[in-house]
């Protein structure tokens, strides 16, 4: 136990429990500052919020463009379907006359559905032209022979408007069943009578092999199978002549059921996962909502220190300040995903880095430069040396960097290829770092800055510099399918100063700048 | 009747402005003797005091009720401007106490001396002697604490305090001389 001095006693029986009296000013500034921090932390929860909110939004958005397309949008197309078309053949008939009538076409297509069964399938019979096209109709012969007759004809007359889209798959014709080119199904107006005698039309889509299957049981050895649809009894209307496209062919992707065939268990359990499928390459004709882009941008920028002084009695040394350091190029780039939303709207929210560079410059009293320059004869001969004496300059570059989260809301309009808008909002620091030299106050001899928490340093910056508000006006050129060039001039201001409180000065940086980049539709 | 400290304490976790009120005006005058015991001068004495409170409603859910809520906050105090001091190292007055005075006398000869002039001795003294003489003298720790606290040895602790007593001694022996 160590002896109690009579100084410490003396000191603690006096002062322990004194009141100062602490005067009611104090409490009103205590009091602003609880509130400020109040809104700062409702702001915090906000923009975490709205960031969530953003990338929950964008997550969805990918998610739902990248599954398969489902009939929802197709259904929802206000184009009535109809047929063009009509055939009358079943599998293994033979093949029509070169320019037969519309009804007398023929045509024989080896099918591969979705579910890897192969079938071989005739367009219906008696289908009158312009008729509604029900899902199923005529007769429809599957099969799951190899060898099925390689016969394709197609025939059409010219007055025909269009001919029916076959499939929604990708086809292609070859003499012998032979792939040699792709297709996708027809949309524009039928040309001249066709008959492609000896052609097979086959589906490009993703094939099971068959021995394989058949040999695992899953694909069964029946040879044929008949299915029969009521054929439509009304008579063709030539007025209800209609493009045909997507919604068309996604009524005729159904195909008629194949008998219930369980596959053997060792297959039932593998995993049905297709990560490379191309999904159906049907139009999405009803308007997105949202529209999602990537922005990625870089620029120069230029700031003015915003220096202010803590304690007014300190101005000799916020002149000297100012006069020891000089602002040079800074630099700014961002990357941020950018949401388009109706009426020109826009929310950008992404990642910000900003460097901020200034010269330090002293004139040291107690280090002299010395210049000698020899001096030189008529001859070429030295004949001495001229010696100059100047102030020696110390220079440090000082480096203020920030890496920020910007939130921001805007509004573009467009005219043209170009767009023009402005965007506002808050930027949020995620880290920040200082370092360089300046003049300390109370000795007025440089002094190497830093952050609080280090040591050897004047800690004399926030280790975060909070929040800045962003603002921009930007000009895009659209200049293809998805891209756009993009130009930005911008402020950036500091919303509280950069230095503690602890410090003199009160630092709050104003940056302009001028950025440029591109634009991503995704 | 007046609040109870728990009621008190009750409505600052509400962060009702009132008891937030209430508690500065029951405790600011003497936690702001405190800081004037470790500041420099009144002003930076009131900046501690303004972090300190700040510190104290956001944390004020931490007191658990089991001793003297005005010593928790006391703690807080202490803690905040010890970090306020390791801050301002870089500005640190080393004032050389070259000539030390007899530490025979008897302190209670200055008894009549007011709390002001003893809490202005105490802004005398340098930076580092005048934690130390803080954290020792009246708030009771021991070197081993303050030498972790502070990051400095144990025996520096124990040769800053010698130096802070002998120098408030020797101010007090001045007083003493003036007033006689």
């Amino acid at each position: 136990m160590s002896q109690r001095h009579p100084i410490d006693d003396f000191f603690k029986s006096r002062l322990v429990g004194y009141d100062s009296g602490a005067p009611m000013s104090m409490w009103d500034k205590i009091e602003a500052r609880q509130k400020r921090r109040r809104r700062l932390r409702q702001l915090g929860w906000l923009t975490g919020g709205l960031s969530l909110a953003l990338l929950s939004i964008m997550a969805y958005q990918f998610a739902s463009s990248a599954s398969p397309a489902s009939d929802s949008p197709l259904d929802a197309f206000p184009i009535r379907t109809t047929t063009t078309a009509t055939d009358s053949v079943q599998s293994g008939n033979p093949a029509p006359q070169s320019g037969a009538p519309l009804d007398e076409a023929t045509i024989t297509l080896q099918h591969t559905t979705r579910n890897s069964s192969r079938l071989n399938t005739p367009l219906p019979t008696d289908q009158p032209v312009g008729s509604p096209a029900p899902p199923y109709y005529g007769t429809i012969a599957a099969t799951t022979a190899r060898t099925a007759p390689a016969v394709a004809s197609f025939s059409a007359t010219p007055s025909m408007p269009t001919p029916i889209a076959i499939t929604d798959f990708d086809e292609s014709y070859a003499p012998g069943g032979e792939t040699t080119a792709s297709t996708t199904a027809p949309q524009a107006p039928c040309p001249a009578p066709l008959t492609l005698e000896g052609w097979t039309a086959v589906e490009e889509a993703e094939t099971i092999n068959e021995p394989i299957l058949e040999a695992a049981g899953v694909m069964p050895s029946v040879e044929t199978q008949e299915t029969s649809y009521p054929a439509p009894s009304q008579a063709a209307d030539p007025s209800e002549y209609r493009l045909s496209g997507p919604h068309l062919r996604a009524n005729m992707r159904a195909l008629p059921q194949l008998p219930q065939v369980q596959p053997p268990s060792h297959l039932s359990k593998l995993p049905v996962w297709r990560p490379m499928t191309k999904p159906t390459a049907c139009v999405n004709f009803r308007r997105q909502t949202w529209m999602w882009a990537i922005e990625a941008l870089g620029g120069a920028a230029i700031a003015h220190p915003g220096f202010s002084l803590r304690d007014q009695e300190l101005d000799g040394y916020l002149q000297k300040r100012k006069t020891t350091e000089r602002e040079r190029i800074s630099y700014a780039a961002e990357i941020r995903a950018l949401a388009a939303l109706p009426f020109g709207l826009r929310v950008r929210a992404g990642v910000q880095y900003l460097q901020l560079n200034s010269r330090f410059q002293y004139e040291n009293p107690d280090v002299l430069e010395i210049h000698i320059m020899p001096r030189v004869g008529p001859n070429g001969e030295v004949t001495g040396a001229d010696t100059t004496y100047s102030p020696y300059l110390h220079n440090t570059a000082n480096r203020y960097q920030w890496i920020n989260v910007p939130l921001l809301a805007g509004y573009e309009g467009k005219c043209g290829k170009l767009r023009a808008g402005f965007m506002v909002g808050p930027v949020i620091n995620l880290l920040f770092n200082a370092e360089g030299e300046m003049l300390a106050p109370e000795t007025n001899q440089p002094n190497y800055f830093g952050q609080v928490g280090e040591t050897q340093v004047l800690p004399a910056y926030r280790a975060k510099a909070g929040l800045s508000w962003y603002g921009a006006v930007s000009m895009a050129y659209h200049f293809n399918g998805r891209q756009s060039l993009i130009a930005e001039a911008f402020i950036q201001k500091s919303h509280r100063s950069l230095t503690t409180e602890a410090y003199a000065l009160r630092h709050l940086p104003f940056v302009m700048g001028l950025q440029v980049g591109m634009r991503t539709a995704l | 009747m007046p609040m109870s400290d728990y009621d008190i304490i009750q409505g600052c976790l509400r962060e009702d402005p009132q008891c937030q009120r209430l508690v500065f005006e029951r405790y600011a005058g003497r936690l702001l003797t405190v800081c004037l015991r470790y500041a420099r001068h009144p002003a930076e004495a009131e900046d501690i005091l303004q972090e300190a409170f700040i510190k104290i409603f956001e944390h004020i859910g931490e007191f658990q009720f089991k001793g003297s809520f005005e010593g928790w906050m006391r703690r807080i105090v202490v803690n905040t401007a010890l970090k306020l001091y390791q801050r301002k190292q870089f500005t640190q007055e080393q004032t050389p106490l070259d000539q030390a005075p007899d530490p025979g006398e008897d302190p209670q000869v200055y008894a009549q001396l007011g709390e002001e002039e003893l809490l202005a001795l105490i802004a005398r003294l340098p930076d580092g002697y005048r934690v130390v003489f803080n954290l020792y003298a009246i708030e009771g720790f021991s070197h081993k604490e303050i030498g972790e606290m502070l990051g400095i040895q144990e025996s520096t602790s124990r040769s800053q305090l010698a130096k802070a007593r002998s120098f408030l001694q020797a101010q007090l022996k001045a007083i003493q001389r003036i007033a006689v």
